[in-house]
């Protein structure tokens, strides 16, 4: 029950979330005009402006001078191409700015989905881990732990199982040569290069047990 | 897929079975609608492409349809077998088609038979096939059934008339001649009439002027019957003539960002990068081990290029890997290579952490307690590992396990690592689409906070381990020790440099290599994944080029949607598989309004071919249009599967045999009649499927439970985890109430809440025993 409870918490601020992003691309005043276009949307007719060609414009003024990158989207397999915005700002980081839909793609047309228009959120999420973390065993919480020694721990790990389990020769006397007691699995959502890499580097160590998200 | 998303827009008819496109692919699905809409497309005079959708939910996809079955869940090979055996029987097939670019007319074996839901060589005892062997050299044990007749030089018998009874012509007529619309209609639970109708669009894309696209998802390969549902597909396919057409083809709908691209590159236990067969215990050379992998040349006018290419693809992928390590004195390193003891796919891993046989797991960008059918197993598997990496740009529910639902922390030995890793937009590289485009993304910010590549700690690790064994030795370290990380940086890989390496190089020039065909098997080349080569070659990294739709006239010459000069798509920027299969044999396209490619007199002209770009199709040794496998010909009929030559009902799945003959012993025990085992089994293998409103479902669990029929329920949702939101909110509040819901809970365990009270550990664990 309490992690269904957790689940639905994190649905709800992400929804939260959302809701804040969709804001902060209109504006506060705009955002309350429209909620009241419900109730009032002969009197919003009658004002005499053109509210398209006021978002135009102010999204030319959110991108100006900005860097335009092109990107994909991290979400499905249709592979919709990303036009992405970003401008240094004054600490000398870099800001993403907005996220849309390439127009030049025979893909998608500079089409997107309510996933794919949202990714800056992913892109830019408060849930992301900034450090390496450690839990040690029997520990009842995270401790955190440099680059350095993780990746020695990690890398010593490897070698004793590596050590332990590997298989010069099978019962029947074939040279398999194998780790049979490290497993690696990794996501479809590597680049390309990293997961030949990931291959690469697995079957280099003995490994057999090598599965992804297309098995399941 | 074999064709690709724009490309979906070409079709008549759109058939959808396992997918809901509309709502996990919107925006693929604009060229679904864009078929729709056209009305140059559709069965008879046109008017707009048909969408027929079949699937046990009504969801957003069907809405838009132009006909929805309601397929009882899992008896795809039904549907599918209903409209082969109408092809069939109808004599709606594609003739020519058929006879010359599909294994109809060769002969098989006459010891094949098909009895009682069983193929010939059935083992009872290891409920296995034992025909199944790798095709060109079976072991002597193995049952020879499934193979063809062959003449003296070992190819393939053929009857051109396809009226030898051994013909595949004639044996796939009569094995598909028992799903009559009737039988569908028993099996699938889709009315008669509405079959019918299907059936009649479907035989009409027969036509060599008409053209279908089947498209599915996972709501076909997660069966158990998987590979056999698709086979159907593609047999189908085969029938009418629409494999390799723009518009036609089999078309999988993949769900992940490079789904595609990292099974190429075979993050998978049995494949090695470009689709090579993993190598095999017993398998002592190269040599050894292609003749036991590649296909065998099955008819004289047959390529094989595959098989025939095989030892070049390997030897040049562990030149690759191996470099200067790898050479002919030492069989280019092939015993570096770990060997399988058998299946070592996902759901093993976990068996084997259960059993304390896996100590260590690493988890890149992937979850393992969020995925498979026991996530509490899962979780148990991973307390029982040594250690777990989790590299990931988030915090996830393997991650987190330890003090996850049913954990005591103090009591979880597992050492966890939490690696934070970069995202997508926070390095370049490059994703492959579901239509096998390969797209580059640029490096748009910096990565955030501590986050690391995945590359990098991958590179980091290797060079960590390395040094370890250099330091102390162990194990056969010579494969870590001589695996080639010949980067600027070795521990800082760029993922150009990976895209180059993936293309490979002639290393007698140094140049980027431009085709496969130049790859050799004498180490003078590299490739790390075969079906790459091109992607990054002399004339730079194609997937980064950007001739779209901002000028359709230039950038898209043939009008057809291939738009060549967009990224780059494997094998060599092809758009459409097998597209030598949309042409006749004498290279005019099956209908000129939708050509693939066609012979111009000279050369082939209009996608890159599939097939050699100057051989004349009139030339008496013209290879046959499927290039790729031993026949040369599309296989109606094929003994590459362990469950059967040709698609049938679950009695012969691969996984599924067990429950089979479980229901095949219980209806001859209990001597039932075919309305009794279907009462049993026709819904969800056994499960009773329940559809409708809360308030209707409410009803049915009253109706049970009221009836005292029932004393609980175990659900199983539709899908996770939202259908369990929509019952706790939906229906939970309705059998509150009504009164047939508890409101609260008056323990902390169910066993409280029954009235039982804390059980005794000791007892408990007895009782597990026994």
């Amino acid at each position: 029950m309490g992690c269904h409870e957790n689940a639905a918490q994190r649905l709800r601020t992400s929804l939260a979330y959302g809701v804040i992003e969709m804001a902060s691309t209109v504006s506060r005043q705009d955002f309350l005009k429209l909620t009241g276009i419900g109730i009032g949307a002969l009197a919003f007719s009658e004002l005499g402006f053109d509210l398209a060609k006021a978002a135009a414009t102010k999204r030319g003024l959110r991108i100006l001078d900005a860097t335009e990158s092109h990107s994909l989207c991290p979400y499905c397999a249709v592979g919709c191409s990303l036009i992405a915005y970003t401008r240094k700002n004054a600490s000398g980081g870099t800001d993403l700015l907005q996220i849309e839909g390439d127009p030049d793609s025979p893909v998608n047309e500079g089409r997107l989905c309510p996933k794919g228009a949202t990714s800056l959120q992913i892109a830019a999420s408060p849930r992301r881990v900034d450090q390496p973390m450690y839990r040690a065993p029997g520990a009842t919480a995270w401790q955190k732990i440099t680059w350095d020694d993780a990746l020695n721990k990690i890398a010593q790990h490897i070698k004793d199982s590596r050590d332990r389990t590997f298989v010069v020769t099978d019962k029947k006397g074939n040279l398999v040569n194998r780790t049979d007691g490290i497993a690696f699995a990794g996501g479809a959502t590597f680049s390309n290069e990293e997961g030949y890499l990931a291959a690469k580097v697995a079957r280099g160590l003995g490994l057999v047990y090598l599965e992804q998200q297309a098995r399941v | 897929m074999t064709n690709h998303w724009r490309d979906i827009k070409n079709a008549d008819v759109i058939l959808i079975n396992g997918a809901n496109p509309a709502e996990a692919h919107p925006v693929g699905f604009q060229w679904f609608m864009r078929a729709k809409l056209d009305p140059t497309k559709g069965p008879g005079k046109g008017g707009g492409a048909k969408m027929i959708h079949a699937d046990p939910r009504f969801s957003r996809t069907s809405a838009v349809c132009d006909m929805y079955l309601r397929i009882r869940t899992g008896t795809d090979v039904a549907y599918y077998g209903g409209l082969i055996n109408y092809v069939l029987a109808n004599k709606k097939f594609h003739d020519e088609y058929v006879k010359n670019y599909t294994n109809a007319s060769f002969l098989v074996s006459k010891d094949y038979s098909f009895h009682d839901g069983l193929f010939s060589g059935y083992d009872p005892k290891k409920r296995a096939y034992k025909t199944f062997a790798p095709p060109a050299k079976p072991p002597a044990t193995a049952d020879k059934s499934w193979g063809y007749q062959t003449d003296e030089n070992g190819f393939a018998k053929r009857d051109n008339t396809l009226q030898d009874p051994q013909s595949v012509f004639q044996l796939l007529k009569k094995h598909y001649s028992r799903y009559t619309p009737e039988m569908v209609q028993t099996i699938t639970g889709i009315p008669k009439e509405d079959f019918l109708k299907v059936a009649e669009i479907v035989g009409e894309m027969g036509r060599p002027d008409k053209v279908m696209t089947i498209v599915y998802a996972v709501g076909l390969t997660h069966h158990t019957t998987g590979s056999q549902l698709i086979r159907c597909g593609a047999l189908l396919q085969l029938l009418l003539g629409n494999m390799g057409r723009p518009g036609g083809g089999m078309n999988a709908e993949r769900g992940h960002a490079n789904i595609q691209g990292n099974t190429d590159n075979a993050i998978s236990w049995e494949i090695l990068p470009g689709y090579l067969k993993v190598p095999q215990p017993g398998q002592t050379s190269v040599d050894d081990y292609v003749a036991k992998s590649a296909s065998k040349k099955l008819d004289p006018n047959s390529w094989n290029f595959f098989g025939t290419n095989y030892k070049k693809f390997m030897v040049s992928l562990l030149k690759t890997w191996y470099g200067d390590n790898a050479t002919a004195a030492n069989d280019f390193a092939f015993n570096f290579l770990p060997k399988p003891a058998g299946n070592s796919s996902w759901l093993s891993i976990y068996d084997n952490a259960l059993q304390g046989k896996m100590e260590g797991l690493m988890l890149s960008g992937m979850t393992a307690s969020s995925i498979g059918p026991d996530s509490n197993q899962v979780m148990q598997a991973l307390s029982k590992l040594k250690w777990l990496v989790v590299m990931d740009p988030f915090p996830t529910t393997s991650s987190e396990f330890w003090h996850g639902p049913g954990m005591t922390a103090a009591n979880v030995e597992t050492e966890v690592f939490m690696l934070p890793a970069t995202h997508w937009i926070e390095k370049d590289g490059s994703f492959v689409n579901s239509g096998r485009w390969m797209q580059w993304k640029d490096q748009v910010i910096p990565p955030v906070g501590g986050a690391m590549h995945d590359h990098w700690m991958l590179a980091e690790l290797h060079h960590r381990v390395k040094a370890l064994y250099q330091k102390s030795g162990g194990k056969f370290p010579d494969p870590i020790l001589k695996l080639q990380m010949a980067y600027k940086d070795p521990v800082k890989p760029t993922l150009d440099e990976i895209a180059k390496e993936v293309n490979g190089q002639d290393l007698k020039t140094g140049k980027q290599m431009a085709t496969f065909a130049k790859l050799a098997d004498d180490g003078t080349t590299t490739s790390g994944n075969w079906i790459y080569v091109g992607s990054y070659g002399p004339k730079g990294n194609l997937s980064k080029r950007r001739m779209g739709v901002q000028d359709p006239k230039k950038n898209d010459p043939t009008g057809m949607g291939f738009y060549p000069n967009w990224a780059w798509s494997w094998p060599l920027n092809r758009r459409v598989l097998y597209n030598r299969a949309s042409a006749d044999l004498n290279g005019k396209p099956w209908d000129p309004k939708r050509p693939g490619i066609k012979w111009n007199g000279s050369k082939w002209v209009g996608d890159v071919p599939d097939y050699p770009p100057a051989m004349s199709p009139t030339d008496p040794v013209a290879w046959l249009p499927f290039i790729m496998n031993g026949e040369g010909v599309g296989r109606l009929f094929s003994n590459t599967l362990l469950d059967g030559p040709i698609p049938d009902l679950p009695a012969t799945t691969e996984r599924g045999r067990t429950f089979s003959k479980t229901l095949l012993d219980m209806a001859r025990r209990e001597n039932m009649t075919l309305r009794d085992l279907y009462n049993i089994t026709a819904a969800a293998r056994g499960h009773w499927v329940i559809c409708g409103t809360a308030q209707r479902i409410a009803d049915i669990f009253e109706d049970w439970f009221c009836g005292g029929l029932a004393d609980g329920f175990i659900i199983m949702p539709a899908y996770f985890p939202g259908a369990f939101d929509d019952f706790v909110d939906k229906v939970v509040p309705e059998l509150q109430r009504r009164g047939l819901y508890r409101k609260d809970y008056s323990g902390p365990t169910l066993r409280h809440h029954l009235g039982q009270g804390t059980q005794p550990v000791a007892a408990s664990r007895g009782r597990a025993v026994s």
